[in-house]
């Protein structure tokens, strides 16, 4: 099986028989334990601060609805990823292409530094921008790799490609945001 | 081949950057003397800001309890596209039903023509022509009804029952 790291999948498709059986309780806990890794990729990846948890919601229920075609080759989390990935791919499409980032959502910055803060939280803006500027594929593969310490094995089987060139977009990415941010 | 140390520390700065391991004493030794490798880590720390930032923008119970209304309002779609397929099905064999009995009323020999070529004017169908007036107005209302009209069920019907009578009715069709 083909997982990116994060609760134990054995235990998700306990919970997945749990709902089919028609528990509540084990949907919700599916949702709790997955929903800030599906945030985490749907900010960084340019949805709107605003609708980070709206496209959330959206993708646990499309998810959820459609448990009869999810096979257990992946784990969920990694199936989550792929719907969560082709519904920005559709919120893009809808707004033609253009990103909307927001500063709005800023971290307060820390008392004890906030000069430092106010630099990294710049630093994270550009960031955020920068990766606006990499092909899709790059973009997916760096977020899914830094922020979920996914293999490129893994990676690959959420965006459909090939290990090889899941590494070549981890590195084209890397390169490209390291000379934006120095 | 040992591939070179920055090559090695880029693969494995992921793994330390979401807390899965730990450097080795080498490793943080060549990440204080490279400049290029500090540079992939800083930019992975700020990856690691960024999803800091979104998980303040998400609340899992929130999210949980959204997504458990919204299911409890829509008809569960393995229901649906069921109910889709046994109306098929049974509007299939309604109509296998109908062509049997059509082709299999017992004819009178007199009665049984010699088909020599399709009228110029229509369809030639033979095994109309035993029938009465009355039985060929009931063939005739029959192929005009919608499909979903031959169904023992109406539409209106499955629409009241909620997913438990549809899944009691689906059981008692499967058999």
């Amino acid at each position: 099986m083909t997982a990116l790291p994060g609760p134990d999948s054995a235990t998700d498709a306990a919970l997945i028989e749990a709902y089919r059986a028609g528990s509540e309780p084990a949907a919700s806990e599916l949702v709790s334990r997955h929903a800030p890794a599906v945030g985490r990729f749907l900010y960084s990846a340019g949805a709107a601060a605003s609708d980070v948890e709206d496209l959330a919601q959206e993708a646990f229920f499309r998810a959820f609805r459609r448990l009869d075609t999810w096979r257990g080759d992946a784990s969920f989390r990694s199936w989550l990823f792929s719907i969560a990935r082709n519904l920005l791919k559709d919120e893009f499409r809808k707004r033609r292409g253009r990103h909307v980032l927001s500063i709005e959502d800023r971290d307060v910055p820390y008392r004890d530094d906030p000069a430092g803060e106010v630099e990294a939280q710049e630093a994270a803006d550009q960031l955020r921008r920068g990766l606006m500027d990499l092909p899709r594929l790059q973009r997916e593969v760096f977020l899914l790799r830094v922020q979920e310490g996914g293999s490129y094995d893994e990676i690959a089987a959420v965006l459909d490609t090939t290990p090889g060139a899941a590494r070549v977009h981890y590195h084209h990415a890397v390169k490209r945001l390291k000379e934006l941010l120095s | 081949m040992t591939e070179p140390p920055c090559t090695r520390l880029s693969e494995r700065i992921p793994e330390v950057a979401t807390g899965r391991a730990d450097w080795s004493a080498g490793e943080a030794e060549h990440l204080s003397a490279c400049a290029a490798c500090r540079a992939e880590w800083l930019l992975t720390q700020t990856a690691q800001r960024l999803a800091r930032r979104a998980e303040a923008l998400i609340d899992p119970d929130r999210v949980a309890d959204g997504v458990m209304r919204r299911l409890a309002e829509s008809p569960a779609r393995g229901i649906g596209r069921r109910l889709r397929w046994a109306g098929v099905t049974v509007a299939a064999a309604a109509a296998i039903l109908l062509v049997v009995r059509v082709t299999s009323t017992p004819r009178s020999p007199e009665t049984v023509p010699v088909v020599a070529s399709v009228p110029p004017d229509g369809l030639f169908l033979p095994g109309l022509d035993s029938l009465t007036v009355e039985e060929l107005e009931s063939v005739l209302v029959s192929i005009d009804q919608p499909i979903a009209a031959v169904s023992t069920i109406d539409a209106y019907e499955w629409q009241s029952l909620d997913d438990h009578e549809l899944e009691r009715l689906l059981r008692e069709w499967e058999g």
